[in-house]
């Protein structure tokens, strides 16, 4: 038996992790982090992670195992760390991912000291992802579940915790969780699954950028075509992201995709949709979850956002500490801001922030 | 876990069994004491038994108590009864008061009165001067300040508030919820409107009372049918009052065992452990309640570490979601956020043992110890 901490969400899954735990004979502790305050702003949405239904939902769930359970308010850390933080990267002209941002900056090792200040041998959360360990060296796995797996959301985690982490329901898929949940009489058994971004509820991002950023960081600018003719005016970069068809206020007659975001001149570069495709991109602040050595030679995918493929790519180390990646198959929309995570087989390798895309395809 | 060591009495105390013989006689006795036939006048006469004997023990007389839902309902009623209807409305409190004073001090601006703050010291203690100065320059049409803090336990001296509040003519309220039954009636009750609750002095939750002086009058917030004197509508919770007679009638001046153990806490905290501080230990302090920082170490992380050993304390001021914010109180006293999330509140009670306080002082030893020596890794 070990003592073994969950991150409950209020969700199924974490709800599930804890309940097998709990069955296995584990003594089994929930914890979440409160990381929005809900009371300030409009009125909940279902569905987010984080919620106060969600809080209370965890609660529930833990009284139903007879587990103790422990909130953690991290307000302040999740309003510096993860909102500042995407308010600025949209003003910037980059497509933030705020969950990877949350697990790296604020969610997972606050949870993971957390459990070992409580003695605990282990941290497990809900995600769909697996630690498979090979001897001495531990490595992060997709879940069993490919349409559901979460490996990309979980790229930062540092390589030394991946031996105190697991994920029990990693090696189940959906229906599996919830049929557990059912059986287990969890209130969470039917919740739908989280969506959207938690803070942002029921209003736009560029809208949720426009109402919470300092007046000075939202400046309008021109419309560009590829040979920097101005084709119109923009009311902020926040409101486009690469690839973004609609919304683009300008007249052609040809359809004109969003192909770049210059921060320096604010300008938005409009074009065809060939000029969406790239093969190459330039990506940075790579966390390693192996030698980053022991990777040459070897076939490394690449993948530049959650639902996308992923692709054979090149590596390539630059002096500055980014890192080149050419891709084998040109790739669509290669957006700053997002993360680029790297697999061998189904086994996360590493992986890095989108800086910028390289010369089109 | 085997065996639980209770450490949050400023957060409630079992109902001790006074007040539980007074409730189930109260039980019995089921009338509606406004009711003319006689079983409500039984019931009447339980409820006037119960009020003499709150009123024995605040050393009051009985036409003073009116009894109310418990001490945040006594507060709101001091304060907003105060200021209803009254045009210009000035009130005078402090930023460490319960939030019951401090959320209705806030609506009470947003309806357009002036509030004021007396500045607090590092030590929790109410800043002298500037309380006379804001006596004498705000002009307050009320005071109110608490009698001991529940988080720090910090006393105010009410006696001398009261005092020099008397001799500029302004009423004086005082949150006496935590100094009810720890320090004597004396001390808090010359001020004209006094809060007090039953559940921290091992009765009912659900119960308490403000006293409001003979001849002052008080605009009344809940309307029924007049009851309380027409100061507090509602059928009267006759259970809940007898639990607070009850627990009046067991009330015995234990204040100076409590203060033995409390001291014995915060020395032995000291010989174990560094970089501790107990907060307001420079000025005077309930004798049940240490407010304690761990530099380095979570009050998350520590309180449920002691959780888990079974023993239950406090920390923060609890927010809708359950989830604990730093204290406006060590706010108010000069920590910062993160200094203040490290803050632990012990309370102990007349039923707590030597042995109990010894077991919690080496259990936080041993994790401060533990979290410590993780963090320098």
């Amino acid at each position: 038996m070990s003592r073994i901490v969950v991150a409950m969400s209020g969700g199924v899954d974490s709800s599930v992790a804890a309940g097998l735990l709990k069955e296995q004979g584990h003594e089994v502790i929930g914890i979440s982090l409160q990381l929005h305050d809900f009371a300030k702003k409009e009125s909940n949405k279902f569905g987010t992670c984080c919620s106060i239904e969600d809080l209370n939902d965890a609660r529930a769930v833990a009284r139903k195992l007879d587990i103790p359970f422990y909130l953690s308010n991290m307000e302040a850390e999740f309003k510096k760390g993860v909102i500042d933080n995407f308010i600025e990267e949209y003003t910037k002209g980059r497509t933030p991912n705020p969950c990877v941002r949350c697990n790296e900056k604020v969610k997972f090792h606050t949870l993971m000291d957390w459990a070992m200040d409580l003695g605990a041998d282990y941290l497990a959360t809900g995600h769909y992802a697996q630690i498979a360990n090979g001897g001495a060296e531990y490595s992060l796995k997709k879940g069993a579940d490919f349409e559901k797996d979460q490996s990309y959301f979980l790229f930062t985690i540092k390589a030394k915790d991946l031996a105190r982490t697991i994920f029990p329901v990693g090696g189940l898929n959906k229906p599996e969780v919830r049929a557990i949940a059912e059986r287990l009489g969890l209130a969470t058994a039917m919740k739908p699954d989280s969506q959207d971004v938690c803070f942002v509820q029921s209003k736009s991002y560029s809208d949720f950028v426009e109402s919470e950023a300092p007046r000075d960081m939202i400046k309008p600018g021109l419309v560009v075509d590829m040979n920097g003719k101005e084709l119109g005016q923009h009311q902020g970069m926040h409101k486009f992201t690469v690839g973004q068809r609609k919304g683009l206020g300008v007249n052609s007659l040809e359809a004109l995709f969003v192909v770049k975001l210059d921060p320096e001149t604010n300008n938005v570069v409009v074009g065809p949709e060939t000029a969406l495709f790239h093969h190459e991109a330039v990506a940075e602040d790579f966390n390693w979850l192996t030698d980053a050595d022991s990777i040459k030679g070897k076939n490394v995918l690449g993948k530049i956002r959650y639902r996308s493929k992923e692709t054979p790519v090149q590596l390539h180390p630059m002096d500055n500490g980014q890192w080149r990646v050419r891709f084998d198959v040109a790739q669509r929309a290669i957006t700053p801001g997002q993360a680029l995570v790297l697999y061998e087989d189904d086994r996360v390798i590493g992986g890095g922030w989108i800086h910028s895309s390289g010369s089109p395809a | 876990m085997s065996r639980s060591i209770y450490a949050d009495f400023n957060g409630t105390t079992p109902t001790g069994p006074a007040a539980q013989k007074w409730m189930a006689k109260a039980m019995e006795c089921w009338g509606n004491p406004s009711s003319v036939h006689q079983l409500g006048q039984k019931a009447r006469g339980l409820l006037e038994e119960a009020r003499n004997e709150v009123a024995r023990v605040c050393e009051r007389k009985a036409n003073e108590i009116v009894f109310t839902s418990g001490g945040s309902e006594a507060n709101t009623l001091a304060l907003w009864g105060s200021a209803l209807g009254k045009t210009g409305f000035r009130l005078l409190t402090s930023p460490v008061e319960h939030s019951s004073v401090r959320d209705t001090a806030a609506l009470l601006s947003r309806l357009g009165a002036t509030v004021e703050t007396v500045k607090i010291d590092p030590s929790g203690q109410l800043n002298w001067a500037d309380f006379l100065a804001k006596l004498d320059g705000f002009k307050p049409d009320l005071v109110s300040l608490m009698t001991g803090n529940n988080e720090t336990g910090v006393i105010f001296p009410l006696p001398e508030i009261v005092a020099e509040c008397r001799a500029r003519n302004l009423l004086v309220h005082t949150d006496a919820v935590q100094g009810f039954g720890k320090l004597p009636a004396s001390f808090w009750n010359g001020a004209d409107f006094v809060s007090i609750s039953a559940h921290k002095i091992l009765g009912p939750k659900g119960s308490g009372a403000l006293l409001i002086r003979e001849g002052l009058k008080l605009e009344s917030t809940h309307f029924g049918g007049g009851q309380e004197t027409k100061r507090r509508g509602g059928t009267e919770n006759l259970t809940g009052v007898c639990g607070f007679a009850g627990a009046c009638s067991a009330l015995t001046p234990e204040a100076e065992t409590m203060g033995r153990l409390r001291d014995l806490f915060e020395a032995k905290l000291h010989e174990s452990l560094k970089e501790i501080t107990v907060m307001g230990a420079t000025t005077k302090r309930l004798p049940n309640t240490s407010q304690i920082r761990f530099a380095g170490v979570s009050s998350e992380v520590l309180l449920s570490s002691l959780d888990l050993d079974g023993v239950y304390v406090s920390a923060g001021s609890a927010c809708s979601s359950g989830s604990l914010k730093a204290s406006p109180v060590l706010l108010a006293m000069g920590l910062g956020e993160t200094e203040a999330k490290e803050c632990l509140r012990f309370s102990w009670g007349p039923i707590t043992t030597e042995a109990e306080v010894l077991e919690t002082a080496r259990l936080v030893t041993g994790h401060v110890t533990r979290i410590r020596e993780r963090k320098s890794r």
